[in-house]
């Protein structure tokens, strides 16, 4: 556990991203038509990079995380691109899809006692994508993963092999779960909210080990997550994500430093700190979902400083200083919102007189 | 271990009071036996002769201990009726029953199961299993017998209208194909049914997508990830099925007449044959019990979470 700053690794651009989803959309049938949860979702993790998507519940950052391992349910309709080192995702045979799925990419759960077999013990699930798909021998399997296990702190790991998921606590279960992910030895893992059910001291363990995985194996992640300041600590970059929607990109210290879009500034002033003893604060409304949204800017309902233009129409993600905002007053708000960040975003803002319903 | 000894107490617990129940049960029945030995134009001293020859002067509590203590050792009384040792007059009967029911499991599980997982994997197979299911769970076992009677045995002459169960195992099979199959069909169609919602629920758990996610091709997540989880309900399905088929036999055994356990129970019954009555009934009793036993230890087997917090959970 050596490695809780970020790294300095940039990604290299010359080569092809790990990953790059252009212009996602996706609609899930509900009850019988089509509702859209992802809008617009244009993303890019680099080769050993640790990208963090961050948004409420609701905002589509695990429908983009099931789209790219393209385990969106059934009957849903995709728009976009999604490639996996130039490869389109949704152009892949049932046996290259399964390839990619066993060796290329990884998924990480939130809830690891209910993602992993209750009636298997957690040898099994240690081994099995090495045994089942990858044909290694178990024996070998074993040693492999016995030796992960150790890297992500579980020093009895041979004795872990025989036990049931259920005898193990959350915490070492969801180590289990990564190690699990590397034993296979991907390119990308996908961190579905790894630490939401973890408590606090186990969550930055469990941080600290996908950091040293990032490092160590080159690997690209995905970090998945609504907590801003996890994400900021563990990520290269951050994706602020908004009922379907990334509405910003930037570095993390940027992001925290100087928030381009209102939204990002809101879920900023939201966030408890320790030793204020103050109400929390909240970003005004409530969270829409992709469905939810009109023609216009996704956040424009909840905006402080919405406008007719917001309304009518939806801003794209775009470069602004080295950085991507979906917001068309961008230039204007840059530095007014940091201030706005540290008071109550919305709620005395000039035309705004919107009731959370 | 401490929850089979529970599970295993339990049973012989449920079977001693089954017995009481049972013993209960016959005295209230009416008619005296020790007059109708006698005969019509016996005299009363002679019929309290035969009473007393037969001890059933003695208080029912000590003629009930008296009967448990023989079914314990083995020993089912004599038949009033045949004059014989009811065990002699048991035996060659519960050969055919024994058959005929494990027969019919056989068909209720690996049929049953089978179609499950069919309708559970595919769409059109399991629109084409509703339908067909709801038709054969509510059809009678004697319209199912007179069914296959009429074709396989009558028009096309496959398989004997009479079941005999007497020379070799592989004809006994053959003329036990219809009965099992008169037996079993309502239950194939139940038990299809648990199977298809047991795997389907299991097909939408979390920890299959895990098993997606992992490039696993179906039929292996299938195999290791659906089957065993959706075994519980199924598990108790057939094992209250084999009380069912229990029942089912009656009629079966009579529709193909087949001289089993089933039959023999009816007969008794009409005959007012008391300790006849009383000993298939109990050995009813012990079956039920000890396959429920059974299907408990089963599930502890599947599941690792009963086997640490204990059964009851």
């Amino acid at each position: 556990m050596n490695t809780l700053e970020p790294t300095t690794t940039l990604p290299d651009t010359a080569v092809e991203p790990a990953v790059a989803i252009e212009h996602l959309q996706v609609r899930i049938p509900v009850d019988g038509s089509p509702a859209p949860v992802i809008h617009d979702v244009t993303l890019t993790i680099g080769r050993g990079e640790a990208v963090g998507l961050v948004g409420e519940s609701g905002s589509g950052k695990s429908m983009t995380a099931r789209a790219l391992m393209r385990m969106l349910p059934d009957g849903a309709e995709v728009h976009g691109a999604i490639r996996f080192e130039g490869e389109d995702v949704q152009e892949m045979s049932p046996r290259r899809l399964r390839a990619y799925r066993a060796s290329s990419i990884a998924m990480i759960y939130q809830n690891p006692h209910a993602h992993i077999n209750p009636l298997r013990t957690v040898g099994d699930f240690l081994v099995e994508g090495l045994c089942q798909v990858q044909k290694v021998p178990r024996r070998e399997a074993e040693q492999k993963v016995v030796a992960l296990l150790v890297a992500v702190g579980i020093a009895d790991g041979a004795r872990r092999l025989s036990q049931y998921p259920h005898e193990l606590s959350g915490g070492l279960l969801q180590r289990v779960m990564i190690a699990a992910a590397l034993a296979t030895e991907p390119d990308v893992i996908l961190a579905d909210e790894p630490t939401t059910a973890l408590d606090v001291t186990t969550q930055e363990e469990v941080i600290a080990i996908l950091r040293e995985a990032q490092v160590q194996r080159g690997l690209s992640i995905l970090l998945i997550t609504h907590d801003l300041d996890l994400a900021g600590a563990a990520c290269d970059r951050l994706a602020v994500m908004y009922a379907g929607q990334v509405v910003e990109v930037a570095d993390g210290a940027g992001l925290v430093e100087r928030p381009l879009h209102p939204y990002s500034a809101g879920l900023l002033a939201a966030r408890p700190e320790i030793g204020v003893r103050a109400r929390l604060r909240t970003v005004p409304g409530r969270p829409a979902s992709g469905f939810e949204v009109g023609d216009g800017c996704v956040f424009a309902e909840r905006c402080a400083f919405v406008t007719e233009q917001c309304v009518s129409e939806r801003p794209q993600l775009r470069s602004l200083e080295g950085r991507q905002v979906a917001c068309h007053r961008a230039e204007e708000l840059d530095g007014v919102l940091l201030p706005l960040a540290d008071g109550p975003v919305g709620a005395d803002a000039p035309g705004q007189d919107k009731e959370p319903s | 271990m401490r929850s089979v000894l529970k599970n295993v107490i339990g049973a012989l617990v449920t079977i001693l009071v089954a017995s009481a129940v049972i013993f209960a049960a016959m005295q209230l029945v009416p008619g005296d036996p020790a007059a109708e030995i006698a005969g019509t134009d016996a005299t009363a001293t002679e019929v309290e002769q035969v009473r007393q020859n037969l001890g059933l002067d003695r208080p029912a509590w000590i003629r009930y201990f008296d009967w448990l203590g023989g079914f314990v050792t083995g020993d089912f009384g004599q038949s009033l009726q045949h004059r014989q040792s009811v065990l002699t007059l048991l035996k060659p009967r519960l050969g055919a029953t024994l058959m005929l029911d494990l027969y019919a499991t056989l068909l209720v599980a690996v049929v049953g199961i089978g179609l499950g997982v069919l309708a559970a994997r595919n769409r059109r197979m399991s629109s084409t299993l509703t339908v067909v299911s709801s038709v054969f769970v509510g059809l009678p076992t004697f319209v199912a017998a007179i069914f296959l009677i009429q074709v396989f045995a009558i028009s096309l002459g496959w398989f004997p209208a009479l079941a005999d169960t007497g020379d070799g195992l592989a004809s006994t099979i053959h003329s036990l194909t219809l009965p099992a199959i008169a037996l079993s069909l309502s239950w194939i169609a139940l038990v299809a049914q648990i199977s298809r919602a047991s795997f389907r629920e299991q097909l939408g758990r979390e920890h299959v997508q895990t098993a997606v996610g992992r490039g696993l091709t179906k039929n292996a997540i299938f195999r290791r990830h659906v089957m065993r989880n959706g075994a519980a309900p199924i598990v108790s399905v057939i094992s209250l099925t084999m009380g069912g088929l229990i029942a089912g036999s009656v009629v079966v055994e009579r529709a193909f007449s087949i001289d089993g356990v089933g039959a023999f129970l009816v007969q008794s019954i009409l005959r007012h044959d008391a300790e006849v009555v009383m000993a298939i009934t109990m050995l009813i009793v012990v079956v039920f019990i000890a396959v429920t036993v059974i299907a408990d230890l089963i599930q502890l087997a599947i599941d690792p979470r009963l086997r640490s917090r204990g059964v009851d959970r």
